[in-house]
């Protein structure tokens, strides 16, 4: 158990990639891409704070909508 | 690229991997995976907290997952709200849900949630909640989907990359600014809830080298029998929020997984900062998770101290289980209200009213009004009180004093998450730390005290008495700007007395008139 304890945390089962760049982007178009997600995450986080009939969600905002999560 | 509770996202990268290992073949557009589990898989900070990840194909390729999580009114287990304080192991908290396919190509899988629906109170409001945040996640993919035929695949792809590149760039440039070194940090919980009145301790020892930072948690207390243990991923998720709190608010905006390319966390298999299963986490989301920010923010203060953070008050979560007469139904009362404020930043006071620390003004306080509607207790008393934060060259934001009255029928009230009655989090660079806490049943006139992560009764008629410390205080008292004080004493968030003996200040007892002779002199004492 000692031991067991001593172990460093269980790192993740697939070890994160880096996605390779494609090619060059302009930065107007990165920031629009940018922008547009998070304006998909905030919308995604009004949908649910007005339909939830969840207190902690509705009123206290105890939650987290995200987009988008890459596989890595 | 989230917005909500930090641990209830930043750890979602491990939840992922494990989804598309667990599923490998069998992933398709329509389908939608649900989980609440901390372990098997799921990563999730604890039960009540339910997360639906729907993967995001485009032209027949998967691209991206999106999650909604949140925080459940309910989720099975021995007591309503998922805070019960003594359970003999993690199923005693609730349902435990393992990466699940709950749509599957766009169909319900309608036994599967009928299944889960069975094993919680209140599933009528749960479907809702269930289908609110499932229809978030697809109206996600529309939107996903919207712009990938706008700007077509590779280009949406190449800004991915160079937005996660630019982040982690400008991450590492910030952790440079930090001069390399080794620091250290601490905090405790009052207790675990099942061995009561004995401490539980996080430590940390944070390394700079470069542009690299190392959390290594190491030396913090084994996982305990009562419900404050956190895994790995709620623990990751609190570390790198409280180091995020160091970097240049410029990037706030911009934060994303290359965050956290340059950033390690260590935490002992076995400990109460990476426990294993069946260990009982229904706390750990705040208990110990304000500790794995408190001992943060102490080690990078002292690292960064122009960039000083103290920690903010400590949640005083209260829950209560009982009968609305106005309806005859059950309800389970979870709330925000009572918690104190922020902590002071090097250069600003605290957030006033702010909630605890982990939820870092993402959750807040529910409306008034609105809570007296749902449920039936009456505030009657819910103000600032003076004195009651750490003071500091930067004070922290105030404690307060909240009263409500149950209306309603007798019940069980659990203590749950609630901390600080015997420990409160540091000040820094000299700042003090905030006074503890108190929570009180008022039952014929007469106080009963109830400490944190309790199981109580309630009586119809009781009040509940709620003193809620505030945040810690950053910088030296004696060097606070004699003007803030005294707008401190007129806001009646400081009193004449702590002005004079803590902040080195003398006022006028009528017109609050600063005496700059009087003033130089006491702080001339020092």
């Amino acid at each position: 158990m000692r031991k067991a304890m001593k172990a460093k945390a269980k790192k993740p089962a697939t070890k994160a990639k880096r996605p390779a760049a494609r090619k060059p982007i302009d930065a107007t178009t990165v920031a629009t891409v940018w922008h547009t997600m998070q304006t998909i995450c905030k919308e995604m986080r009004h949908l649910v704070d007005r339909t939830a009939q969840n207190y902690l969600i509705g009123q206290l905002h105890d939650r987290a909508p995200s987009s988008p999560s890459r596989i890595w | 690229m989230p917005v909500g509770l930090p641990v209830q996202f930043l750890g979602t990268t491990f939840a992922v991997q494990d989804l598309v290992a667990k599923f490998k073949g069998n992933i398709h557009p329509g389908d939608v995976f649900l989980t609440n589990d901390p372990y098997h898989g799921g990563h999730n900070c604890h039960l009540p907290d339910w997360g639906f990840f729907r993967p995001i194909f485009y032209k027949g390729e998967l691209l991206f997952f999106t999650l909604c999580r949140g925080h459940q009114q309910d989720t099975g287990g021995s007591f309503p709200g998922g805070y019960f304080p003594n359970g003999y192991d993690i199923h005693a908290e609730g349902i435990c849900i393992p990466p699940t396919k709950v749509w599957d190509r766009g169909r319900e899988r309608t036994d599967v949630i009928e299944l889960i629906l069975n094993n919680v109170r209140f599933p009528d409001g749960v479907r809702i909640d269930l289908n609110a945040m499932i229809g978030s996640t697809t109206m996600c993919e529309k939107r996903l989907i919207a712009l990938l035929d706008a700007f077509g695949k590779d280009t949406v792809m190449a800004c991915v990359t160079e937005m996660l590149n630019r982040t982690e760039k400008a991450v590492r440039a910030e952790i440079r600014k930090i001069p390399d070194g080794v620091y250290t940090g601490q905090s405790a919980t009052d207790d675990d809830g099942t061995v009561l009145d004995e401490q539980v301790w996080v430590k940390v020892k944070i390394t700079v080298k470069g542009e690299k930072m190392i959390l290594d948690f190491t030396g913090s207390d084994a996982q305990r029998k009562g419900f404050i243990n956190s895994v790995y991923a709620a623990t990751y998720g609190n570390a790198i929020a409280a180091a995020i709190l160091y970097f240049d608010p410029a990037i706030a905006d911009y934060h994303n997984q290359g965050t956290m390319r340059p950033i390690e966390v260590i935490a002992p298999l076995g400990s109460v900062v990476n426990c294993q299963y069946p260990a009982t986490v229904g706390a750990s989301p705040v208990n110990v998770g304000i500790q794995v920010m408190e001992a943060v923010v102490e080690a990078l203060s002292k690292a960064l101290p122009e960039r000083a953070v103290a920690p903010w008050a400590k949640h005083r979560g209260d829950y209560v289980f009982a009968v609305d007469p106005r309806t005859g139904e059950r309800y389970v009362r979870t709330s925000f209200d009572y918690d104190g404020s922020g902590g002071a930043v090097w250069g600003f006071d605290g957030y006033q009213g702010a909630s605890s620390f982990t939820a870092l003004g993402a959750a807040n306080r529910g409306n008034v009004e609105e809570m007296e509607i749902r449920l039936p207790w009456r505030l009657l008393r819910y103000e600032f009180v003076p004195d009651f934060s750490g003071a500091g060259r930067w004070r922290g934001g105030p404690g307060i004093y909240w009263e409500a009255v149950n209306e309603g029928s007798a019940g069980q009230m659990a203590t749950g998450s609630s901390d600080g009655d015997e420990v409160q989090g540091c000040g820094v660079v000299g700042g003090h730390p905030s006074p503890v806490s108190r929570t009180y049943l008022r039952r014929q006139g007469e106080d009963h005290r109830v400490k944190p992560h309790r199981l109580v009764k309630v009586e119809e008629g009781d009040i509940l008495v709620k003193h809620s410390s505030g945040g810690g205080g950053a910088g030296d008292p004696g060097e606070r700007d004699p003007q803030l004080v005294m707008e401190d004493v007129e806001n009646e968030l400081v009193s004449l007395e702590t002005a004079r003996a803590v902040y080195k200040v003398a006022l006028d007892p009528v017109t609050l008139a600063i005496d700059r002779a009087a003033t130089q002199a006491l702080r001339a004492k020092r």
